[in-house]
């Protein structure tokens, strides 16, 4: 299954969504982030692209703002918002 | 032996905090929001519980707004002086710690600001009228000590909220924070400083600033945050723009767990102990002549710390006597708050504080009203 990361400005949101989303029964962890992708933090939350609109809605609902969505195989990372 | 200085830092703290902090140190050690590895992400969470649990218990929307800091004089210093501009107007109350008379004392010779003084009764209260007559459209800030850390008396934050005009109201909550429940929507909050190891129950070294989101406080600290490690700037977002270094994660591990115990317990559980700790001090105390008491007598809307004096004693030597021949410990003199003592005019010999914790029994009460009494006997030591 393919995954997706998104990236936050700080590592609280980075820690409040995972907690919303681990909530949610949303399978995701926090990974750090290689320099050219990292763009604030260094910190980003990995999760599996079938659930990126629920991410998005998660972060949208809780004023928790995603600057990238990245797609991330074999250690590949490829924007995709 | 009998500790009564909770004013000065709660004793004993709940067993919980000590075992958070031993396990913190034992098992996790690392520092929170920089590395990425699996210890340092559980001190990542860590501090981030321990964050949401106090603006759960303040009722703040976003937990980010609360920043750490070494303690409410910290938080204080970084709202007055990170808000504070040339020639500002602030209002106080008589009964302000030096931990805001110092910092605006500083800032009345820097700035030019103008501090006005709402006068309190000598019972800690204070007139609609003077609040509506210092609070004037001119008025940038408006500081009010919660609790008196001299006569244990309250201020109530919704009458504050009233007069507040345009004025920002900025809470010293260090005596209050963790016995009286605060909520900074319906107490019209704008900054909340308090400290972690009073009424809190965690240790010395943790407290933190709730600083509402659109008020504008610069840093007092510029520095690492572990983010936007690429710019030269402090980030513009919270809580890394007000958290320059390393955190007490230690302190903080133990404060994320009294906490816990805060929230078991019940706030409303804690205040009311303390009500009923101090209804049967003050019967006790006003049952002995020699003994002046000094603020309110009634047990409501007050904290279980008083001020007291033996006639025709310095507080010292009773200091010193319920030290060394009784073992208790209390705080004699002018507890950093000079102005207090002037409303209450014990201004400058001062008074014996006693301060009771949520730990304390009427047993402990009753041995302290009976060694008061041995001591009235007995003559003076000094």
């Amino acid at each position: 299954m393919s995954k997706c990361v998104a990236l936050f400005k700080s590592i609280h949101e980075v820690l409040k969504i995972e907690e919303l989303l681990n909530n949610s029964g949303i399978f995701c962890d926090i990974i750090p982030l290689p320099r050219d992708v990292s763009k604030s933090c260094g910190m980003g939350v990995v999760f599996l692209c079938r659930d990126v609109e629920k991410v998005k809605e998660t972060g949208e609902r809780n004023n928790l703002k995603i600057n990238y969505i990245y797609t991330l195989k074999e250690g590949q990372f490829d924007l995709l918002l | 032996m009998l500790y009564l200085d909770n004013s000065a830092t709660s004793f004993p703290k709940p067993p919980c905090v000590l075992k958070a902090i031993e396990e913190y140190l034992l098992t996790i050690g690392a520092s929170s929001g920089r590395s990425g590895h699996k210890p340092a992400l559980k001190a990542g969470k860590m501090v981030f519980s321990c964050r949401e649990k106090l603006a759960r218990l303040f009722n703040i929307e976003d937990s980010s707004r609360v920043i750490f800091t070494s303690g409410a004089t910290e938080s204080l210093n970084i709202a007055l002086q990170g808000f504070l501009k040339e020639g500002d107007e602030v209002v106080i109350t008589s009964l302000e710690h030096n931990s805001v008379i110092r910092p605006l004392r500083y800032l009345e010779k820097e700035k030019s600001i103008k501090i006005n003084i709402l006068q309190s009764d000598p019972q800690g209260v204070i007139t609609d009228t003077e609040f509506k007559n210092k609070i004037t459209d001119k008025i940038k800030l408006i500081i009010i000590n919660h609790a008196s850390n001299v006569i244990g008396s309250v201020i109530p934050l919704e009458k504050v909220r009233n007069f507040k005009r345009n004025a920002l109201l900025l809470v010293d909550a260090a005596q209050s924070a963790g016995i009286i429940p605060i909520d900074v929507e319906k107490d019209g909050i704008d900054l909340l400083a308090f400290t972690g190891h009073k009424g809190l129950m965690g240790v010395t070294g943790t407290g933190g600033l709730y600083i509402r989101e659109g008020v504008d406080i610069r840093p007092m600290k510029f520095g690492g945050t572990g983010s936007i490690s690429d710019n030269e700037e402090q980030p513009n977002f919270y809580p890394d723009r007000m958290e320059s270094g390393t955190l007490n994660t230690t302190g903080l591990a133990g404060l994320k767990a009294s906490l816990d115990f805060i929230s078991e317990t019940g706030i409303e559980n804690i205040l009311a102990h303390k009500i009923a700790l101090s209804r049967y001090l003050i019967e006790a105390l006003q049952s002995i002549d020699e003994i002046i008491l000094y603020g309110s007598s009634s047990p409501e809307n007050r904290l279980p710390v008083f001020s007291i004096n033996i006639k025709n004693r310095d507080p010292a030597e009773i200091g010193f006597i319920l030290d060394r021949k009784f073992d208790i410990y209390v705080r004699v003199g002018l507890h950093c708050s000079p102005v207090a003592h002037k409303t209450i005019g014990t201004f400058p010999k001062g008074t014996i504080r006693l301060s009771a914790g949520y730990f304390n029994t009427t047993e402990d009460m009753d041995f302290l009203i009976k060694s008061l009494e041995d001591i009235i006997k007995e003559k003076k030591s000094f």
